[in-house]
């Protein structure tokens, strides 16, 4: 049976946390999350208990640094998903920042491949200045950043 | 100088939007019929023009388009620059908390400065404005009840 698990870190780390990469071996990986509210936590804390729909909440993305230096860096800010669809999220996301240069051609690339290999109805943000409150389906949620940019694709409705 | 155009034809569920610099001031109002369009209209240019938002693209009752725009310019504060502007997460979770609450689950709202999108919504549950600087998403999908529990 597939274990369900989701972790935030409860204490802001004093020192930065580094970026995680997301390998193919990768089986977990280490959230850090600063920026939600009281709210927001006790939004995400009722998620955990078997709810169908969760709340959550994704904060704005902070201009990166790092110059953008092949290949691409990637950091999983948030994510209510399992880690193969968290990849392929991020595959189909690298792929399509290479074939397009608009970020809503990019949305829909991503939208469409998830709604086609993990049924309807996906939606995605794309975008380097932005802020979210969206209902997502349990266990259909990825927020990550690629280089600059940040990608959120959820699943709803 | 503003123009309004409405049209009543059937639009898509999908939709591709994307925030740009420069924002076009043709509106374009897919609403609901009404018993007096003209009037509609005229309110909505007129707060359009008051408030300082701009309507791009809507799939929305009249009244819930008034409520999503007044209600978003009553989140930014008008007369005291000196306080701190609150967050686009906030600003979106106020609206989409408000929609939600008023006309029923489940509302999504994407605020920001730039950034592309590419979702479905219901009928009737969409509209793509901006404010100040600022551009908004605020979209509805439907809910679907779970008739079996999911995986532990």
């Amino acid at each position: 049976m597939l274990l369900r698990r989701r972790r935030f870190d409860k204490t802001t780390p004093l020192a930065t946390a580094l970026p995680q990469k997301l390998t193919h071996h990768q089986s977990s990986f280490r959230e850090t999350e600063r920026k939600m509210s009281e709210d927001a936590k006790k939004n995400i804390a009722g998620a955990l208990t078997a709810r169908p729909n969760s709340d959550d909440q994704k904060p704005s993305p902070l201009p990166s640094p790092a110059p953008a230096v092949p290949p691409k860096k990637v950091i999983i800010k948030s994510a209510d998903m399992i880690p193969d669809m968290q990849k392929e999220a991020v595959d189909i996301a690298v792929a399509a920042f290479e074939k397009y240069n608009v970020e809503k051609d990019v949305a829909e690339q991503i939208k469409k491949e998830f709604d086609k290999r993990h049924g309807p109805t996906w939606h995605c943000i794309v975008g380097r200045n932005f802020g979210s409150y969206v209902t997502h389906e349990t266990n259909h949620f990825v927020y990550f950043y690629l280089d600059q940019k940040a990608v959120l694709l959820f699943k709803s409705g | 100088m503003l123009s309004i155009t409405m049209e009543e034809q059937q639009e898509p569920t999908k939709l591709i939007h994307g925030s740009k610099e420069k924002h076009n001031k043709a509106m374009h109002m897919h609403t609901t019929p009404n018993p007096n369009p003209s009037q509609t209209i005229m309110r909505l240019a007129s707060l359009a023009i008051s408030s300082n938002v701009r309507l791009k693209s809507s799939d929305m009752p009249s009244h819930m388009q008034e409520h999503a725009l007044r209600h978003t310019r009553s989140l930014f504060p008008l007369h005291h620059p000196p306080s701190p502007k609150p967050s686009n997460t906030l600003i979106a979770r106020a609206l989409k908390k408000e929609f939600d609450s008023k006309y029923g689950l489940a509302w999504h709202c994407v605020i920001g400065k730039s950034f592309g999108s590419f979702v479905s919504h219901t009928g009737g549950g969409f509209i793509y404005f901006s404010i100040d600087s600022l551009s908004v998403l605020l979209f509805k999908t439907e809910v679907h009840l779970v008739t079996q529990p999911p995986p532990t």
